[in-house]
């Protein structure tokens, strides 16, 4: 079956109903990978990309460059079942098993590649694999481990790495009004010099209109996936967190053709508005329990939710990490790159002021307490990960804010983003039997509180 | 005819079945090593709990299952450990409403209200640290049964100070303690305090209620459960069978099947 296909009319009934726009959007990623290994047996540059809120990949794009983003092909390399040999590669070179699972996998591809392939793409890769990289653009947010993963892989492949940075997220000090224009003024100048050494690295020249259409593009394709974002508080939600994470890639890398890319978000809206119209959830059993997913799923277990949808699980939100804030009104600004730093900035900055209200000082917590009850949630599904601090040390704060402030509970699933050996789907179960006991519960002490869910 | 109810608890260290009958006594139980065939290790339990029961299989009115092997066990169906410990331990003592579980592999602590429903829950982590596992590995250091450890870390003049709780760390801490020239009774209670830090870490995530009660293999080291009410400033009940709980409350389950 093609990936693109609807499920024929004779399979099972399935557990998560699936949105039929979902299957476009991922399909566009997976032709950028084809699409990107076709130019390069073609002689053209591929530049691997680190996950950077928009700082970079408008750049790459806007001068023709194909793209691939390693964190998004290890998720495929997990969600394919391929990770294994990948992770096991970077063990026995000596990188510590305890690594973020998307650098311990990419750092094993780019091992067997140039180690003991003779620098052809492993023939067990999905996909085609990703072609060996003529640039690696690496960020400096979110976590040192990052830094130092794409200095690692450079040094595999003999390629340049450049690195763009940002403000500090995260902080309430770094939102501070009068801290704007620095940031902007600080990112221009990040831009403007990464832009001269893309320039002088490939030898052309940055189509400055292009980049603006793209920009311009970026902020549709958002305005887009913010209303979808929105519509999905509704009861009972309309789209499972399967879906989303299915279909993020073109929004939180721009991956594929943005035009296509936008054309199919905006199908999402419809198809998730109509859904809303009619009360369809997403999905095919009666929604029971109202889930938030925090923070990286496991790629590896994504048919997992099915088992929790059967009992009625419906993970209602998630991520919230992968989901771009309304974009601000870039219209008045000329500059592209000033518009760039704007959207790129916003992410970092923009997702947390309406959550103040709770006056907790930690912007993260706040978020979720926002989600929470914007989203009616019955509880939260806290994955943290041995392999990531970035994304596992708030959870703790997040789950103790959000019993002591809402009496939301959480269920507590350690595990890992790419190794499936660390997952024991049959022992999750069984402490989710328990946990529907515990929602049950905190819903009564909700309602004495005269809380609305 | 009589009914009787069949409670199988598949852990990581030890399997333990339990058959009551229909005023919910106990009437015949069994606890043997689970091994490394939880299929052949059920069969085997259950045998030895219906042989002390006086029953046959077909007797068994209806069966449940809980623990990491569980689902091999052929049972009428499945519940989880947290929710068989609740129920367990609320007909054994109904005025608790805090447990504590110290198993071979891992440890939890349990809210619950007073029909033995789950309240909340916090589950140890991945590692085997704050479980039972950390007193075996140390009996073995240091060359004594599991069942002396507790009366000699109850003679502890000066206990031992240990820096991490993880089980292997710890292995090669207690290495050191001794080529320090630690006592054996200082060195137990040490470890006793570290698996009670690590307990009681746990028990943040949720709120503590009286009555208390610690249940699982790691009760039955009273030097354990002496550290785990000193370190959470508690006194609990512990069960004259405190490995039975989580069969015993699959049994009563399966009295309402």
């Amino acid at each position: 079956m093609s990936e693109t296909a609807t499920p024929s009319k004779t399979e099972k009934k399935r557990a998560i109903n699936r949105l039929k726009s979902m299957y476009p959007l991922r399909n566009v990623v997976q032709q950028d990978y084809i699409d990107t290994l076709k130019a390069s047996n073609e002689g053209k540059p591929t530049v691997w990309s680190m996950l950077n809120y928009w700082e970079g990949d408008l750049p790459l794009k806007a001068m023709g460059l194909n793209i691939v983003y390693p964190e998004n092909y290890a998720t495929l390399l997990a969600a394919s079942g391929a990770a294994e040999p990948f992770l096991d590669a970077s063990d026995s070179d000596g990188f510590p098993t305890h690594m973020c699972g998307y650098g311990r996998s990419t750092i094993g591809y780019s091992y067997r590649m140039m180690k003991e392939n003779g620098g052809k793409i492993p023939p067990d890769a999905p996909l085609g694999g990703m072609a060996k990289p003529a640039l690696l653009l690496g960020s400096g947010i979110i976590c040192d481990a990052r830094f130092k993963w794409f200095q690692s892989l450079a040094r595999y492949f003999d390629a340049p790495e450049w690195c763009l940075e940002m403000p500090m997220m995260a902080t309430y000090e770094g939102s501070e009004p009068d801290l704007e224009a620095y940031q902007v003024k600080f990112l221009v100048k990040e831009l403007k010099d990464f832009i001269a050494f893309l320039e002088k690295l490939f030898k052309q020249k940055m189509d400055w209109a292009k980049l603006e259409e793209l920009t311009d593009l970026a902020v549709k394709i958002h305005e887009t996936t913010y209303k979808i974002s929105e519509l999905r508080q509704s009861i009972p939600g309309p789209m499972h967190a399967t879906d989303f994470w299915s279909s993020m890639p073109p929004s939180l890398f721009f991956a594929g053709d943005m035009k296509v890319s936008l054309k199919c978000y905006q199908d999402m809206l419809a198809e998730v508005q109509e859904r809303v119209n009619n009360k369809v959830s997403g999905i095919n059993y009666p929604e029971r329990y109202r889930l938030i997913f925090a923070e990286l799923p496991p790629w590896h277990s994504l048919k997992f939710f099915d088992s929790l949808a059967e009992m009625g699980w419906n993970f209602v939100f998630e991520s919230f990490g992968y989901h771009a804030p309304k974009p601000p009104d870039l219209s008045k600004y000329s500059d592209p790159c000033e518009k760039l730093a704007r959207l790129s900035r916003n992410f970092m900055f923009n997702v947390f002021p309406e959550a103040k209200a709770d006056n907790i000082q930690n912007p993260i917590v706040e978020t979720y307490l926002k989600i929470a009850r914007g989203f009616k949630a019955d509880g939260f599904f806290m994955h943290p990960l041995i392999s990531c601090r970035a994304a596992s040390c708030s959870l703790r704060t997040v789950q103790h804010w959000e019993q002591e402030k809402l009496d939301v509970p959480s269920l507590w699933v350690e595990g890992d983003i790419i190794d499936k050996r660390v997952f024991n789907p049959q022992e999750v179960l069984a402490r989710a039997e328990a946990f529907e006991q515990t929602m049950d519960h905190y819903r009564k002490v909700r309602k004495s509180r005269g809380l609305d869910w | 005819m009589s009914a009787y109810y069949l409670g199988i608890d598949i852990g990581a260290a030890a399997s333990k079945a339990v058959v009551i009958d229909g005023q919910k006594k106990i009437i015949g139980a069994g606890v043997i090593p689970s091994g490394t065939n939880y299929a052949t290790t059920a069969s085997a339990v259950k045998a030895e709990a219906l042989k002390q029961a006086g029953l046959q299989p077909a007797d068994i009115t209806f069966s449940v299952a809980t623990g990491i092997g569980g689902r091999n066990a052929s049972a009428g169906s499945y519940h989880g450990v947290i929710i068989c410990d609740a129920r367990g331990v609320n007909l054994t003592f109904p005025g608790v409403r805090t447990v504590i579980d110290i198993g071979g592999q891992g440890s939890q602590v349990i809210t619950m209200d007073e029909d033995g429903r789950v309240i909340n829950f916090n589950v140890s982590e991945i590692c085997a640290t704050g479980s039972a596992r950390l007193l075996q590995v140390v009996a073995r250091i240091l060359q004594i049964s599991i069942d002396e450890i507790g009366p000699l870390s109850l003679r502890a003049t000066k206990p031992s100070s240990f820096s991490t709780s993880c089980t292997v760390f710890l292995e090669t801490e207690v290495i050191t303690r001794i080529s320090q020239g630690d006592s054996l009774e200082d060195i137990l209670a040490g470890i006793h305090r570290s698996i009670a830090d690590k307990i009681s870490g746990m028990s943040r995530g949720v709120a503590l209620e009286k009555d208390f009660a610690v249940i699982g293999g790691g009760a039955l080291d009273s030097g354990l459960v002496q550290a785990i009410d000193e370190k959470l400033g508690i006194k609990t009940l512990v069960p004259d069978n405190p490995r039975l709980m989580a069969a015993l409350g699959a049994a009563v389950i399966a009295g309402e099947h």
